[in-house]
């Protein structure tokens, strides 16, 4: 008898509970609806984006990868993937452009989970969640942008489930600017001139995108999709607005941390360091990564303050290697001094003028070209033709925004002036189908959907 | 001759032939021993006239039996013998020596007592009652009791021989009472599973007898789940590892000493690094993608399979292996529980099998000392042959001349900065030391009838054959205590164990250098410190600088508690608590950097800890009728697990001096942290059923819940049924001669998997590495299902085993199936989805079957010579049989239906091209290019086809020489490319491949030298992921030999010492392989070391 009391008592005490196997959340993370159920948090979520932006050197990578494939750099890296790049010869392989890609989406699901989150969430204040879902659309757009300009046709994710996404198809490259454009107009609505704190409310720092950063990324939207006039009025709209952006005269200021010149830039918080372009691109011993093709500086006109400020050298041996000196702070920073810039006022005026040109206003096109040649200490130009014009803001565009986010690549493969520039450069190794990235292989291989572009 | 292996173009060769001739082999070898064995159990004798005495010793040298008899008997009542016998029978041998004696004989087991003949009684065993009244009364009383080791009751059967034969049993508390006998008797105390006793008595009124556990191994006691049985009534299929194997073997991990030993287990060595992670896989791969690893269980508590090492990679370049902070003198067995039988009451986490690890207990008796000490010392047991610096310099100017391009500063440094003369062996440098090591037990056991203990403490010491000072010590202390009380109902067992770990490896694996070129610079300036001969070369010997210092603490208590309630019904209640914590220190001081990168040091520190509970209450209830026998089991177990780590890293360290220290950074990260809680719980029952010690049945069930899982999934049944049938108790067999056992086996059922982690069913945000605008920044962890559930694994096996010759040749067979269904797995997504993978349930079905064959026999078993020899052998096989929507899924190009989880897709490899001399490859989707993933279509199997070991122990008297032999079939392994990188580079090269293309029309396998050329390039890209990047990685190893002598014993023991034994032991003698790289098994690290070791063993 005593034994099946004993036996009964075993099991009443444990069968009647599975409260048992109750655990607590883990102490050192949250779960996902108690971060959205806060303003500091959901917030902490959206602007993580941006610090993972920086910090992984995401940026930093959209600089270097053009640079390679493009005329900017020299190559010293020894393996195969940068040879690979620097030779125009990507495998699907390759890990640098899979990094991009998976990076990209990575940012892509994070704005998604922000934007989903904040439409269910109760607790955070409506005003916030208008805020940061406008900068989440924003991410969005600006990734899907650098995706579409480096692979072409790629997939839109708009969602954070995992079973459509993995067999989405790529979409056609209008579609891809159509969504970005929709997204940006989404956002511009919600946002206005202010930049925000940590706290979300005003801020002296340019460190999350306002309604200008949305408007610079759309005016480029615009002008790569040939809606001049939308791009010349959303790039008017941004120098409008002299009272917070200006060029600066002094061009070694330019990207100093909240310049006048920065419409948005990405703030730096890992230790010993200032932008990580500057850290990725400084020499200060033979180079291991890359250089600044010296072929640059015969392009430069004698009196261009450029030149001299923006970039410096050092010579090893008997060997002179350049390196863009934009940025001042390599390594070992003491303090920060320096942000990375995204978008800055000069490109709005190549935008302008572009735009202004192509839709016959040669005069305000110069105007807007001179503005940049004479803050570089160039006289200004005559208005001519408008080849002559799209000839001289390509020229102008490379000396002003080289090493900065692939401008010179982009601009190539824009203004279809890529094919000959490449075959002097990089000789018999350049086709034509290497304007655009491989789809990576790994992606293929888990998405059938997923077509690759010709040439891999 | 190394290119026999490239040009392997097919991707299956003969491996069925082969297979068939290893069968034949070993069924050959089988044969041959049988033979032998039964020669042995007869005798040739030619005498004439001789003493009795003289031909019953002769008879005992041949035939391994025992003698027992009076001299003065013998001397008074025999008479001359004359015989002539060529390979008699034994009994047919006595029974023509003992025809004219007035002696007579009896065989009793392996005992041959001599007596003279009772004329009343016979030869029968007479029992107490049929005992003449009038002879008792002249006999002194014996009260005795029967004990095992630990002073446990024994139920016993003893016969005493004297002038008449009487047998008695003991009670229940072992005890038993004789009162006819009388000095100088002998008595016989035999109980099944332990060595028989011969006592001489000698006129005392009490006496306690001692049996220790059988040799014979099927009556060894093994331990199962929640129990003991042993081989040969178990339904189950477990293996059973001894201390002896273990201890001695001069390495730190006890599981690596299985490696060979067990059908079934896969013990892969990583690197050769001391105390790296070891991989296991008992019965293949049943997981896609989930946890592999079987559980493990020391002394009833679950130990973590699960590295320590944290963030840092573990030193050496390879995590740690957690069985390093077990104390392998402290380890009395090591059981291998394989099938469902024996695995299911474990439930959900026994679906890759149970290793359970079972320390040493304390034994009755005085006060014993025992003293162990081994020194050893060790080199690398194979190296390359690699350029040197006159080969090597000629390849790189071809790889220029071949390119059409000169030599620049940037790109050859080697060439034009570099001494081209001077010569560095490389692997010498790095990794030609020699390692030492020092391990050191002392441990007093003893105890009362009641209490009992162990005490043991070793320390151990090893370096590595690295330069620099590193090495690994360890430090272990363990109490083992049992107590009952003096009515037996009681009893108590604590076990507490401490074992300090301290690593000190270098952050990296120094072989990953050895492809340095030959004529690099010198290691040092004159001054003594590093030479970076103006940033030219980064020097392999700053990382002897840059250290990584793990010092782990491992604390294990466990306290078992019984109460025998009432006859037959015992409750007993198992808790457990086991804590491990590393405390990990990386130091990358600034003098290991390049002056001209980087004028500070950095520093990393970690902190992890895993601590379990357990607590298991269970109650166990046996009751014997006449024939059958019941035993049930019904329990619960309750385990808690709670992990927590933190990994931060201190930069800008300007002194060297200060790297232990976090706020000597100038800034500080956290580069990870968790922790997380995981529960279990879990009710079970087993019924086991004896019936006529012929049929057995073994039943469980198990409901289980886990903490791993959602709400809506949390629990699950698993259970199974095992069968078993001694046929060679049936009256068929019971009088063979050849056959002394017998038993058919047969179980079934389910185990689970839940080995995923925690918390994945929950959508977790976790902080980002850096804050931004000052608030804390936040990510998602992970992609979340909440709907997954439990992988299931259902397995059924089959065994056969038997015994020949009273048990002295052991045959075991055994086939096995298991299959996983509603497999969880990490399934790969694309990375647009924003991560990698997600965990989910897939309706894919992967197959494991295998035989194993164990063959156990002792040859040749004599009083002066003893050879006994263990082979095994297991051919897995692994299948994925379903995969539902496979071609749509991110496995398309990773699996196959019908194919091992351990094929890879390669590219087909066509040779070196006679015109451009670049490796060429078949093109399959013919678009005149070749890419992945279509042109990847040839299947490379790497799993190993076969595996296994043969063991041979050796014994002349006080001098016993074992070795074990290991043996792996692997037929494509990665070859040596996956340390090397094209030829013509700024790196060192093997010797093959010199055997270059070098003008059109050459016939060769290896691509001509390039420095920079795009198609070469293009086309070792694709070569290193074709089929030509394996190789026959098939190898034998003798893994180990060991050579003791005893110098004192039982038989010749002095006042002080009772034993004093010396051994040599050689690791990794030889290792045959047609591999071209560094070691088969290690391949891209540190190969295995070769070690001697001289030790000494001493009792006091």
């Amino acid at each position: 008898m005593k034994s099946i009391k004993l036996l009964s008592f075993i099991f009443l005490a444990f069968t009647s509970c599975s409260k048992i196997l109750e655990i607590d959340n883990p102490n050192t993370q949250l779960v996902g609806s108690s971060v959205f159920e806060n303003d500091a948090t959901a917030t902490g979520a959206l602007i993580s984006i941006y610090s993972q932006m920086e910090n992984d050197g995401y940026v930093s990578s959209i600089v270097q990868l053009t640079g390679l494939s493009s005329d900017e750099f020299i190559n010293y890296n020894n393996t195969a993937g940068a040879i690979d790049l620097a030779f125009n010869n990507l495998t699907s392989e390759n890990a640098a452009t899979y990094r991009f890609w998976s990076d990209s989406y990575k940012f892509i699901y994070q704005a998604n989970a922000v934007i989903e989150a904040l439409k269910k969430s109760k607790n955070v204040r409506s005003v916030i969640k208008e805020k940061l879902t406008a900068e989440a659309k924003f991410i969005r757009a600006f990734c899907h942008f650098y995706l579409v300009n480096l692979f072409g046709e790629v997939p839109i994710v708009t969602n954070v489930d995992y079973r459509t996404n993995s067999i989405i198809s790529r979409s056609s490259i209008n579609s891809v600017y159509e969504f970005i454009i929709g997204d940006l107009t989404d956002a511009s609505s919600y946002l206005n001139d202010d930049y925000l704190t940590g706290n979300n409310s005003i801020s002296n720092e340019r460190v999350r995108p306002n309604l200008s950063g949305v408007n610079a990324l759309l005016a480029k939207a615009y002008l790569y999709t040939g809606n001049y006039s939308k791009a010349e009025e959303t790039a008017t709209k941004i120098i409008s607005k002299s009272n917070t952006y200006s060029l600066l005269t002094d061009l070694n200021s330019v990207f100093l941390k909240n310049s006048k010149e920065a419409i948005w830039q990405l703030m730096v918080t890992a230790p010993l360091r200032n932008s990580r372009i500057g850290f990725d691109l400084i020499l200060t011993s033979t180079p291991s990564s890359v250089s600044l093709r010296p072929s640059i500086l015969n392009e430069f006109e004698n009196s261009d303050k450029r030149l001299n400020s923006w970039i410096n050298s050092i010579t090893i041996g008997s060997q002179r290697y350049y390196f863009p000196f934009k940025y001042k702070i390599g390594q070992n920073a003491t303090s920060v001094i320096e942000y990375t810039m995204i978008f800055r006022l000069s490109e709005i005026y190549f935008i302008r003028s572009e735009a202004r040109g192509r839709q016959s206003n040669l005069l305000g096109a110069y105007q807007d070209l001179n503005t940049i040649r004479v803050r570089a200490g160039l006289i200004p130009l005559a208005p001519t033709t408008l080849t002559d014009l799209l000839n001289q803001l390509n020229k102008e565009r490379h000396l002003e925004l080289f090493a900065e986010l692939g401008d010179r690549w982009l601009n190539l493969k824009r203004s279809n002036s890529i094919n000959q520039v490449m075959t002097s450069v990089k000789g018999s190794n350049w086709a034509t189908t290497d304007q655009l990235y491989p789809i990576p292989l790994q992606e293929i291989l888990r998405n059938a959907s997923l077509t690759q572009n010709p040439g891999y | 001759m190394h290119f026999a292996a490239f040009g392997k173009l097919m991707p299956y060769p003969i491996p069925k032939t082969l297979l068939r001739m290893k069968l034949t082999a070993i069924l050959l070898f089988l044969f041959a021993l049988q033979s032998m064995a039964e020669t042995f159990a007869q005798v040739t004798l030619k005498e004439k006239n001789a003493t009795l005495e003289k031909v019953l010793q002769t008879i005992k040298k041949q035939s391994g039996y025992d003698l027992v008899y009076q001299k003065e008997l013998i001397k008074s009542k025999s008479k001359p013998v004359s015989v002539n016998l060529y390979n008699a029978n034994l009994k047919e041998a006595l029974s023509q020596i003992f025809k004219n004696q007035d002696l007579d004989y009896e065989i009793i087991g392996k005992i041959i007592t001599i007596k003279e003949i009772v004329k009343t009684k016979g030869l029968a065993i007479s029992f107490i009652d049929s005992l003449d009244q009038k002879v008792i009364d002249n006999k002194i009383e014996l009260k005795g009791r029967v004990v095992d080791e630990e002073g446990n009751p024994i139920n016993a059967s003893i016969i005493v021989k004297g002038k008449s034969s009487i047998g008695v049993n003991t009670d229940e508390k072992g005890d038993f009472s004789l009162r006819s006998i009388e000095s100088g008797d002998v008595l016989i105390i035999s109980s099944v599973g332990y060595v028989t006793e011969i006592i001489r008595y000698v006129g005392q009124e009490e006496l306690t007898v001692r049996l220790r556990i059988a040799i014979n191994s099927l009556d060894e006691k093994i331990v199962i789940a929640y129990g003991k049985t042993t081989k040969r009534y178990s339904t189950g299929s477990v293996s059973r590892i001894k201390s002896d194997d273990l201890s001695k073997q001069p390495v730190s991990d006890p599981i690596s000493v299985l490696a060979g030993k067990i059908p079934g287990l896969q013990i892969i060595q990583n690197s050769g690094v001391p105390g790296s992670l070891i991989t296991v896989r008992l019965r293949g791969r049943n997981s896609i993608a989930n946890g592999n690893e079987p559980l493990y269980i020391v002394d009833g508590v679950p130990f973590p399979s699960t590295t320590l090492s944290g963030s840092f990679g573990g030193g050496g370049g390879i995590a740690s292996s957690p069985f390093n902070n077990l104390s392998m003198a402290d380890i009395e067995s090591i059981e291998v529980l394989k099938d469902a039988d024996a695995t299911a009451i474990y439930g959900s986490r026994g679906a890759n099998g149970v290793i359970l690890i079972t320390t040493k207990r304390g034994k009755q008796g005085r006060l014993i000392t025992n003293f162990r000490m081994y020194k050893s010392i060790g080199q690398v047991s194979r190296k390359m042959n690699l350029l040197n610096t006159q080969e090597y310099i000629s390849m790189r100017k071809e790889a220029f001349l071949n390119d059409g391009t000169v030599p620049t500063v940037s790109n050859a440094r080697d060439l034009l900065l570099w001494d081209t003369t001077r010569y560095t062996d490389w692997q010498r440098v790095l990794i030609g030391n020699t390692s030492h090591t020092t391990d050191v037990n002392v441990s007093v056991s003893g105890g009362s009838q009641l209490t009992q203990f162990v005490f043991s403490n070793s320390y151990r010491n090893e370096s590595t054959v690295f330069p620099g000072e590193f090495g690994q010590s360890k430090f272990s202390s363990s109490l083992n205590f049992s107590h009952k009380s003096s009515n037996n109902r009681v009893k108590i067992f604590l076990n507490t164990a401490f074992v300090y770990t301290k690593n000190n490896l270098p952050q990296q694996d120094f072989s990953s250098n050895l492809t340095l070129s030959p004529n690099a610079p010198a290691i040092y300036l004159p001054d003594g410190s590093l030479n970076w001969e103006n940033s030219t070369w980064s020097n392999p010997f700053a990382a002897i600088y840059s250290q990584l210092n793990a010092k782990t603490e491992n604390s294990i208590s466990n306290l078992n508690f019984s109460y025998n309630i009432t006859k037959g019904l015992d409750f007993s209640l198992n808790t457990g608590y086991t804590k491990i914590s590393t405390e990990e220190n990386l130091l990358i001081p600034k003098r290991s950097f390049d002056p001209a990168f980087s004028t500070t040091g950095t520093a990393g520190f970690g902190d992890k800890q895993i601590s379990t509970l357990i607590f298991e209450p269970q109650l166990n209830y046996k009751k014997n009728y006449t024939k059958s026998n019941f035993e049930a089991l019904v329990g619960a177990t309750f385990q808690s697990t709670y992990q927590s780590s933190l990994y931060a890293a201190g930069q800008g360290y300007t002194s060297d001096d200060l790297l232990y220290s976090l706020r000597a950074a100038t800034s500080i990260i956290i580069n990870s942290e968790g922790d997380s809680k995981y529960k279990y719980f879990g009710i079970f029952g087993r019924l086991n059923y004896n019936y006529d010690k012929k049929y057995l049945a073994t039943i469980t069930v198990r409901r289980d819940g886990s903490s791993r899982y959602g709400l809506a999934n949390r629990f699950a049944n698993f259970g199974s049924i095992g069968l078993g049938w001694i046929f060679s108790n049936e009256n068929l067999f019971k009088n063979s001669r050849l056959l002394s056992f017998g038993k058919l086996r047969f179980s079934a059922g389910v185990t689970g998997n839940d080995q995923i982690g925690d918390y994945r069913f929950l959508d977790l945000y976790s902080p980002y590495l850096y804050s931004y605008q000052g608030i804390t920044t936040l990510s998602p962890t992970q992609l979340f299902n909440s709907k997954f559930s439990w992988e299931r694994v259902n397995k059924l096996e089959f065994g056969l085993e038997t015994g020949f010759l009273d048990n002295r040749i052991l045959v075991n067979l055994n086939y096995y199936r298991n299959e996983t269904t509603n497999q969880l797995l990490e399934y790969g997504l694309p990375a647009l989805t924003g991560f990698n993978s997600v965990l989910q349930n897939l309706p894919a079905r992967i197959q494991n079957t295998g035989l194993e064959i164990e063959f156990n026999s002792d040859v040749i078993k004599t009083n002066k010579f003893k050879w006994n020899s263990t082979f095994n052998i297991t051919i897995p096989n692994n299948k994925l049989l379903k995969f539902d929507g496979i071609e749509k899924s991110s496995y398309a190009n990773q699996y196959v239906i019908g194919q091992p989880l351990f094929i890879e897709k390669r590219y087909q490899w066509l040779g070196v091209d006679p015109n451009s001399g670049n490796h060429r490859f078949f093109d399959y989707d013919g678009d005149g290019r070749i890419t992945a993933p279509n042109d990847q279509q040839v299947i490379v199997n790497t799993s190993q086809t076969l595996f296994g070991g043969w063991e041979n122990r050796l014994e002349f008297g006080d001098i016993s020489l074992s070795f074990l032999m290991q043996f792996v079939q692997q037929p494509y392994v990665q070859n040596y490319l996956s340390r090397f990188s094209r030829p013509g580079l700024l790196m060192n090269q093997p010797q093959l491949v010199l055997n270059r293309w070098r003008v059109p029309g050459d016939l060769t396998n290896v691509q001509k030298f390039a420095n920079s050329n795009t198609a070469s390039n293009n086309a070792f890209t694709a070569f290193r992921q074709s089929n030509a990047a394996f190789t026959d990685g098939s190898f034998i190893r003798v893994r180990n030999i060991n050579l003791d002598y005893t110098i004192l014993s039982e038989r010749n023991k002095r006042k002080y010492i009772s034993n004093l034994g010396v051994y040599f032991q050689i690791q990794n003698l030889l290792t045959i392989s047609k591999y071209e790289g560094l070691d088969p098994e290690t391949r891209s690290f540190l190969p295995p070391i070769r070690s001697f070791t001289i030790g000494i063993n001493a009792s006091f």
